[in-house]
């Protein structure tokens, strides 16, 4: 059932990269490497429940962290301000 | 049993994030992307770590999970708001099919944009001849009567004149007898669409512009005049 279920998420990420590569706006392309993050957190702790290793679950936050920063950052820089604005 | 339902949980997020997915490739403008997308892998995932969380029970793993489930909660709505302000101010334009753009409005003009700050005021014990001989130099219709600390205590215009002219001795009146009190006023940060309702509707010529009782400025139709012909270069 977990692989079924990591399968799933792998083309899901694969779909988000689709978006990623096809665009057409940079907006469309930081909205998907966004929700990217957002799924690779949920694969993270996939992982971890195949291993039963749980250090994949430090991944999963650190990853859904540095994704929310990223995405904020990318937002600013869209904007045309600086990160201190 | 707990790992069961677990298990059922994270299959339903999974369908979520599928969901959210479709809508990321399917959907027409970044807006409608961002919107179906956030919100259903958002779902999707939280439900992915709370199955975790039932799977394992409250061993540190779990609650890491549940930690990690907080987090995406608070921040994935922050972000897709940021990129949605963002990808707008860029200038992305919506779908043709969109049916309205209400962030779009135009900016609203306060009185504050529009008002004289240079407000020619009267004490209310000068004499009637003052004001006249004020309104006559500065060639405007009506004085803000306010007192020392600058407090509005009503408003003396040609019309007050031309009415107390026909009852009384202009010679000694004071601006106090002859002046409207309660007048109408309104706060620099009033949107400038009431005052034009006022005047439309009422038969007032000028309004004084108050903070904390102080008259900061004053908007008459002349200067609405001015506004309608700067907006129009």
């Amino acid at each position: 059932m977990i692989e079924i279920f990591i399968y799933a998420l792998t083309f899901l990420t694969f779909l988000c990269l689709y978006r990623v590569g096809m665009g057409p706006t940079p907006a469309d392309r930081a909205v998907a490497i966004d929700i990217l993050g957002i799924l690779v957190v949920g694969f993270c702790v996939m992982i971890t429940i195949l291993t039963g290793k749980d250090f994949y679950l430090n991944v999963a936050l650190a990853w859904g962290l540095f994704s929310f920063i990223g995405s904020i950052a990318i937002a600013k820089y869209m904007e045309g301000k600086g990160f201190d604005e | 049993m707990s790992e069961f339902i677990g298990i059922v949980i994270i299959g339903i997020g999974i369908l979520f994030d599928l969901s959210g997915v479709i809508g990321l490739i399917r959907l027409p403008d970044v807006y409608n992307r961002l919107q179906a997308a956030t919100k259903c892998v958002t779902m999707g995932t939280c439900m992915i770590l709370f199955g975790f969380f039932i799977y394992t029970g409250f061993t540190p793993a779990g609650i890491k999970a549940l930690l990690t489930l907080v987090f995406i909660l608070i921040s994935s709505p922050t972000a897709a708001h940021a990129i949605a302000r963002a990808s707008y101010k860029y200038g992305i334009k919506l779908t043709d099919k969109s049916v309205c753009d209400l962030y779009s409005k135009e900016e609203i003009v306060r009185c504050s944009a529009v008002m004289n700050r240079n407000v020619t005021t009267i004490l209310p014990d000068a004499t009637l001849e003052e004001a006249i001989s004020l309104i006559v130099e500065k060639n405007i219709t009506g004085l803000p009567v306010v007192d020392r600390a600058g407090t509005l205590l009503g408003i003396i215009t040609e019309k007050d004149i031309i009415d107390y002219k026909r009852v009384g001795n202009i010679k000694v009146a004071k601006v106090r007898d002859v002046m409207t009190q309660n007048v109408l006023t309104f706060a620099p940060n009033t949107p400038l669409e009431e005052v034009l309702k006022a005047f439309s509707e009422g038969k007032f010529r000028r309004v004084p512009i108050v903070e904390d009782g102080k008259v900061v400025g004053i908007i008459s139709r002349k200067d609405i005049m001015r506004y309608l012909k700067g907006e129009k270069e």
